[in-house]
């Protein structure tokens, strides 16, 4: 009964100074706001395999051996893919802008994928004078079309 | 006499004005100038604080340099620790700290070597190569063979997440 009694309607009722939380609340906002990541990083993940010995007897996979040319032609070849009794090999040469021909590697990239989907393994041999933005471009490439083993060959002789 | 600004708020509180039992509040006028409903703008600035928290939790960061482009990629991984290897121009900094071409395997060895010994479960350390795009291949090459040769398998290009 007590407590009934106390208890009026102005203590029931009331509200909170919320200014100071909002102060708090603006003052974290700012903060995060200059400290954080705008540019979002990753990193596209290359295995090597450089140095270690296959074992013997054992089959070669599936590959394609991707060469690009300083000049941007790119030779694009598959080995040990079953039902290919010749080396398979096509030249895609250089777009008339200069440099390489995203458009036809593309689709030869598909073209590979779907026909030969047991083929999981490329590996990449850049010119030396290739820009390292055309390489990442072609180890995206392969990437999005579920060719995901890559390797990346070292110039002979560095 | 001194009056604080929580009982000048009670006094003038919406909430108050709008009690069944006994509403408060002389005149609307008067509630209209006094306070403001604040509750949402509360709600606001921490779903805003919220989503700042979150978007800023990987803690790997990487330094860019002003005039550095990062090359693009779609099919891009989440930054992860690992050795650090800059390239500008001919020049080669692994965590910052330069070191010759022709050092390049020993360093990495000896980079490899105390990273892993930090890591739990025998992991494996990776390096992280940080280039311009615009970069001849050539001067990737020797970074390559040094790996390899200071026996590291897993190389990391970081890359801008692109849309496409």
């Amino acid at each position: 009964m007590a407590s009934v009694e106390t208890t009026s309607d102005k203590e029931m009722t009331f509200d909170l100074n919320l200014v100071p939380f909002i102060d708090i609340l603006s003052t974290c906002i700012c903060f995060l706001l200059m400290t954080t990541i705008w540019i979002q990083i990753g990193v596209f993940n290359v295995s090597q395999a450089i140095g270690s010995e296959p074992p013997a007897g054992g089959k070669n996979p599936p590959s394609v051996i991707v060469e690009m040319k300083n000049d941007g032609l790119v030779e694009v070849s598959l080995k040990d893919v079953e039902g290919l009794r010749k080396p398979h090999a096509t030249d895609i040469r250089p777009a008339r802008s200069g440099g390489v021909d995203w458009g036809q590697v593309e689709n030869r990239i598909t073209e590979i994928g779907s026909r030969f989907p047991t083929v999981k393994t490329v590996l990449v041999m850049p010119g030396s004078k290739t820009r390292y933005d055309d390489v990442i471009k072609m180890m995206d490439a392969f990437k999005r079309n579920k060719i995901d083993q890559i390797g990346l060959a070292p110039l002979s002789g560095t | 006499m001194l009056t604080t600004s929580l009982k000048q708020t009670q006094i003038a509180s919406p909430l108050a004005s709008q009690g069944v039992l006994k509403p408060r509040g002389s005149t609307a006028r008067r509630v209209l100038f006094s306070s403001l409903m604040l509750t949402s703008l509360v709600d606001a600035f921490s779903i805003l604080v919220i989503f700042l928290l979150m978007s800023t939790q990987n803690g790997i960061e990487i330094e860019l340099k002003k005039t550095e482009k990062l090359p693009q990629a779609t099919a891009v991984d989440g930054l992860e620790r690992g050795i650090v290897l800059r390239i500008e121009g001919d020049r080669y900094f692994i965590d910052d700290r330069p070191v010759p071409e022709r050092g390049l395997s020993k360093a990495l060895a000896e980079a490899k070597e105390s990273f892993e010994s930090g890591l739990l479960n025998n992991a494996k350390a990776g390096l992280l190569v940080q280039a311009d795009r615009d970069m001849d291949f050539e001067a990737l090459s020797p970074v390559l063979r040094a790996g390899s040769e200071a026996g590291l398998s897993q190389f990391k290009f970081a890359a801008i997440q692109s849309g496409k």
